[in-house]
């Protein structure tokens, strides 16, 4: 429409031009203004931050179990004895070389009576079920990786050699896994 | 039956879970710059039950023995890139509650006029796994045996004063296969004045040039990567499965190259240093 | 030239009846005033920030027209950004948005920053917004920081 009339070729009809657009201007600026007054709009924005850190989890997993014990009669539990040997289980990145070392008792004590603990065996392997372990010695240590999804399993076992004499009682110790990373 | 098992295995796992004691510790090597003299530890226990946890320091790196294996050098004390003097950890002692996180402080007091460079010093996190329960028919034995499982982690704690810069050089490698491994070793010499913090990658590549993969689960895996620090000199030995069921007779090239990347760590936390990379052959009668 | 003059009476029209309308309220303002800060977060761990938490949780202050309805509306990120592009979910629940007229993180009126909220502003014109949420690392989540940006739209209802 306003192009139709700027193509005119009258005085009168340049100047009807003219009004009619500024005044739709201003019709606009009011429309627009009046729209500001009803509907005022503003927005702010902040930043949600977050640092990943990548962890590495080492779990005491299954008890070193002897079940029951009776006085002279030595009890073993292999490393090899899923069930029954003691378990830690390491987390961490994909394929790292960690190692491992052990504090392993000598003895385990009861309200001042000691039990021998001896002839440790330890199994690492990359999976849960041992398959592809390696055997090593808990007291020399060890230096494996973690497979591919960053995961590892450590068994323990031991021999109790209870005496034949041996005072009732409930026999603790500690068994400590270091891991270095 | 199967029902059964289902249930049985439920079970199992329950009374696993409700064993599995430890405290999961996050960033496995911390970074700190001078500027800030500052860093943390974020400790979080998983379990369903409390985790009593003790921090301690020691100065140590890792090196290897003659078998290539990673051990920890804590033999040198007194060496100059020890930061173990000044460097302490807040709270020394602290229990940290179910699916709980809390955080252990690193404050560093350098000493006045300590030179550029990069100070070391190891972080000892023990946690007492969780008293185990005692097993046993009670009324059938008089003695009981129980063990506790404890767990102590050692990371790394890196300290950055002013320009650090790194490097590493590879020289020695060999590799040969034994068994349904590939071994490999190589000699690494840190440069610069910083830790080298990288990865190995090895890629088998058979007469023809194509590269031996591995299937794993759904995705052909090209590359063993292993992540490695190297902070004076090693000669790692790294051992990777081969593809199954072995490698046809013939010539193959193993390469193999040493990267200043980590996927494990900060990028902003890992320095830029050249890529080294080697190739040797290996025959397969 | 008579045009012109029409022209000008009808703008000082237009001026004459925008001023009462613009002097209603003050001008509006929203300020991002603290960020939502998940801190470190583990893989494969939920890190769960709540719109109460007064050192992490996200704040944005309002001032504006004192009394009468505010429109509040988020644009709110399903990820955040980490090293070499990674992603990281960020999940907002139905309460992790919070209004408090009096600009207390300890006096609000829970809302969903998922759905726009009309809220009744205060008569002393200032007020906050606060936000929450949680982040869900996958448990192959690589290391490093993640950003995202959450925008808080404040419209003022006639």
């Amino acid at each position: 429409m306003a192009l139709q009339l700027t193509n005119s070729s009258t005085q009168k009809q340049e100047l009807e031009m003219r009004s009619i657009t500024k005044l739709s201007l201003v019709v606009a600026a009011l429309v627009l203004t009046g729209t500001a007054v009803q509907a005022q709009t503003n927005n702010a924005s902040i930043t949600a931050t977050a640092n990943v850190q990548t962890p590495i989890n080492v779990l005491g997993a299954q008890q070193l179990n002897f079940g029951n014990v009776f006085p002279g009669v030595n009890k073993s539990i292999a490393a090899t004895d899923l069930t029954n040997a003691g378990r830690f289980d390491v987390t961490g990145q994909a394929s790292s070389p960690v190692t491992i070392s052990f504090t392993l008792p000598a003895t385990l004590g009861s309200a001042g009576n000691t039990m021998p603990i001896v002839s440790y065996t330890g199994v690492h392997a990359q999976n849960n079920a041992q398959t592809g372990g390696t055997a090593f010695s808990p007291a020399a240590g060890a230096s494996p990786s973690l497979n591919a999804s960053g995961a590892l399993w450590v068994w323990v076992g031991a021999q109790v050699q209870p005496a034949t004499n041996q005072a009732a009682g409930v026999y603790t110790g500690s068994i400590t896994m270091t891991v270095v990373y | 039956m199967m029902r059964a098992l289902g249930l049985a295995g439920m079970l199992a796992l329950a009374s696993a879970s409700l064993a599995a004691q430890g405290v999961m510790v996050a960033p496995h090597a911390v970074f700190i710059d001078h500027r800030l003299r500052s860093g943390s530890v974020l400790l979080y226990n998983p379990g369903t039950e409390p985790v009593e946890v003790s921090i301690s320091t020691i100065f140590g790196y890792p090196t290897t023995d003659s078998a290539g294996r990673i051990t920890l050098d804590t033999l040198l004390a007194d060496s100059t890139v020890s930061a173990l003097r000044w460097i302490q950890a807040f709270p020394r002692r602290l229990t940290v509650g179910p699916r709980e996180r809390q955080t252990v402080r690193l404050l560093a007091r350098p000493p006045a006029g300590l030179p550029d460079g990069e100070y070391w010093l190891r972080l000892v996190i023990a946690a007492q796994a969780g008293r185990v329960p005692i097993t046993g028919v009670a009324d059938t034995t008089a003695i009981q045996v129980g063990l506790t499982l404890e767990v102590r982690t050692i990371i790394g704690v890196n300290y950055r004063k002013g320009p650090v810069g790194t490097g590493v050089t590879l020289s020695e490698l060999s590799a040969r296969i034994v068994g349904d491994s590939l071994i490999t070793r190589s000699k690494l010499e840190r440069r610069g004045n910083a830790a080298f913090i990288g990865m190995i990658r090895e890629t088998l590549v058979d007469s023809t040039g194509a590269v031996r993969g591995q299937r794993v689960g759904d995705s052909l895996v090209t590359t063993f990567a292993s992540p490695i620090g190297v902070y004076v000199a090693m000669q790692p030995r790294l051992a990777s499965a081969i593809p199954h069921p072995g490698l046809p007779r013939g010539r193959y090239w193993l390469r193999y190259e040493v990267v200043a990347e980590r996927d494990d760590l900060d990028p902003t936390v890992v320095l830029k240093a050249p890529a080294v990379r080697d190739s040797v052959q290996l025959v397969v009668p | 030239m008579i045009n012109m003059n029409r022209e000008s009476l009808v703008v000082l029209g237009v001026m004459l009846l925008a001023a009462p309308l613009l002097a209603q309220g003050k001008p509006l303002t929203v300020t991002g005033v603290r960020g939502l800060t998940f801190g470190a977060v583990l893989p494969g761990v939920p890190r769960v920030i709540l719109r109460t938490d007064p050192a992490n949780s996200g704040q944005f202050d309002i001032k504006g027209p004192k009394g009468g309805p505010v429109l509040l509306s988020f644009v709110l990120p399903l990820s955040m950004t980490g090293p070499g592009g990674a992603l990281m979910p960020i999940v907002f629940g139905a309460g992790d948005a919070g209004f408090s007229s009096t600009q207390s993180i300890g006096s609000q009126v829970g809302f969903d920053p998922k759905q726009p909220t009309t809220v009744t502003f205060p008569n002393n014109g200032s007020a906050s917004v606060f936000v929450g949420a949680t982040a869900n690392p996958a448990t192959n989540q690589r290391a490093g920081a993640y950003t995202g940006t959450i925008t808080l739209t404040v419209t003022v209802l006639p």
